[in-house]
């Protein structure tokens, strides 16, 4: 086995600013790059991941099956329909949180990132034991948060939570911006978020419907060039591979007629 | 069995005390299974006074510090206060206060605190960072928060009236001096220059901080 792969965990604090699904567009962005890549769902009782992969009907065993020890890690790995080199390890839906504990799942990621480049992991919301589980065997640390105060808060929470779980420099992503309320000052922008929480942006994702669709779909939106979102997510899988310099895409008023023209013939 | 380790409170806080004599591996180990014990008793982002460096060298102190912070206790804080430092008459003169300094060391945290982190300290406080939205300072003496203050200070504290808040950009919906409490208005314009909050006739008074050449909040 060559190089050790790299354990990042996507957390928010906050439910609903899109931990799920940017966990699985970046990780389908890895895919698309090449990259081995395994997706942990780690909210236990409340599953979702699979869904949103459109891998639910795959599920045999999951991963509190791989931490008690009922079958073997690579039994519980679901490979992807459309990518070869992405799996998921699904969550239980019928155990909850306090079915596995932080050692147990330091030890997974550590097994996990021997055979994958990159395994992320979609902390639950909430700070209490699903949490500690998600972020215990975790190298790196993503943050999502949407503009909104209370987002914002719960983000700044995680952060200090973070640090004194000795995990520092977490890196930023702002979900679900509305260029055009930020413009017309309805909305908080990046540098408003950035003030308060003081972490690394490594990627802005404009709101978008195709998110919507997608999601019900079961197939993430990244890999649909015509979703706004979809090169954002692209963007961020590369800073994460180290691509560091790479610039932030400027946030355009996408709501002009050309714009809707170009969309609906796709050019 | 001997304890090795004690973990004393005292008007400054929680201080780590070691036995000199012990071996230091059991020394480490006591001090894992007391924290491992009162996992709940600690809240995340306290603060421990470390011994002096004189009783333990660098690397040593090197993993106290880990281990310490593995449980979510901060104590680089206080091992960036010299213990035996004539009631800290350099954070005094930063503070640009003509007022004493009550009784404990002045406290120097060098981050930013945020939301869920609170700090409470028998002394004078001073945040090298922001304090933000859920976050408390609760201090017996004064508190400066050179960066912005969007959380909760608490000065004075044990009912010291003359205590003062003094904070580069205030931005807090509250703010408490003493026993007094007061609330920012609604409609609230955000300063951008240094404010200093002090107890007048029974009032909270914040008036711009009178801020020289060469001061703190020069930069």
């Amino acid at each position: 086995m060559g190089e050790v792969g790299e354990v990042i965990v996507v957390t928010s604090g906050k439910g609903g600013v899109g931990k799920t699904t940017t966990t699985a567009n970046l990780g389908t962005g890895f895919a698309l790059m090449g990259k081995r890549v395994v997706l942990v769902d780690a909210d236990i009782g409340l599953r979702n991941l699979d869904v949103v992969m459109g891998l639910e009907n795959r599920i045999v065993y999951d991963l509190v099956d791989v931490t008690d020890g009922n079958c073997r890690l690579k039994q519980a790995l679901i490979r992807d329909k459309r990518y070869e080199t992405l799996y998921l390890l699904p969550a239980a839906q019928t155990r909850d949180k306090t079915a596995v504990n932080p050692e147990q799942m330091e030890k997974l990621c550590k097994d996990l990132a021997q055979e994958f480049d990159y395994v992320l992991i979609d902390c639950p919301a909430g700070i209490e034991q699903g949490f500690k589980n998600a972020i215990a065997g975790a190298d790196r640390a993503v943050i999502v948060t949407t503009p909104e105060v209370s987002a914002v808060r719960d983000a700044d929470r995680i952060i200090g939570l973070l640090e004194s779980e000795g995990k520092h420099n977490p890196r930023l992503i702002v979900n679900r911006i509305r260029p055009l309320m930020v413009k017309k000052g309805d909305m908080m922008n990046i540098e408003d978020i950035q003030e308060i929480l003081a972490v690394e942006l490594i990627g802005i994702i404009p709101e978008d419907e195709y998110i919507v669709i997608s999601t019900n779909r079961g197939e993430p939106a990244v890999v649909n060039p015509t979703s706004a979102a979809s090169q954002a997510y692209k963007n961020i899988v590369r800073r994460l591979m180290g691509e560091e310099d790479l610039p932030l895409m400027a946030l355009e008023c996408n709501d002009g007629i050309w714009y809707r023209l170009k969309k609906v013939f796709g050019f | 069995m001997r304890e090795a380790v004690v973990l004393k409170g005292s008007r400054n806080g929680l201080r780590l005390v070691l036995d000199e004599t012990a071996d230091f591996g059991l020394v480490v180990d006591q001090l894992r299974t007391k924290l491992d014990s009162a996992t709940n008793f600690f809240t995340a982002g306290t603060a421990v006074q470390l011994p002096p460096v004189a009783m333990v060298p660098p690397e040593k102190r090197e993993e106290l510090i880990r281990l310490l912070s593995g449980y979510g206790l901060a104590c680089q804080d206080a091992v960036d206060v010299p213990p035996k430092k004539p009631a800290g008459r350099r954070e005094r003169k930063q503070m640009n206060e003509a007022a004493p300094i009550p009784n404990g060391e002045p406290l120097l945290v060098n981050r930013t605190l945020r939301g869920g982190q609170k700090i409470v300290h028998s002394g004078s406080v001073v945040v090298n960072g922001d304090l933000n939205p859920g976050a408390a300072v609760i201090a017996s003496g004064n508190i400066t928060i050179r960066g912005a203050c969007r959380g909760m200070a608490h000065a004075g504290a044990q009912g010291d009236a003359n205590a003062t808040v003094t904070v580069g950009r205030l931005l807090a919906g509250q703010l408490r001096i003493a026993d007094l409490i007061v609330r920012a208005p609604d409609e609230m314009e955000a300063p951008d220059y240094p404010e200093v909050a002090r107890i007048v006739d029974g009032a909270v008074v914040i008036e711009p901080a009178d801020v020289k050449e060469g001061d703190v909040w020069a930069k």
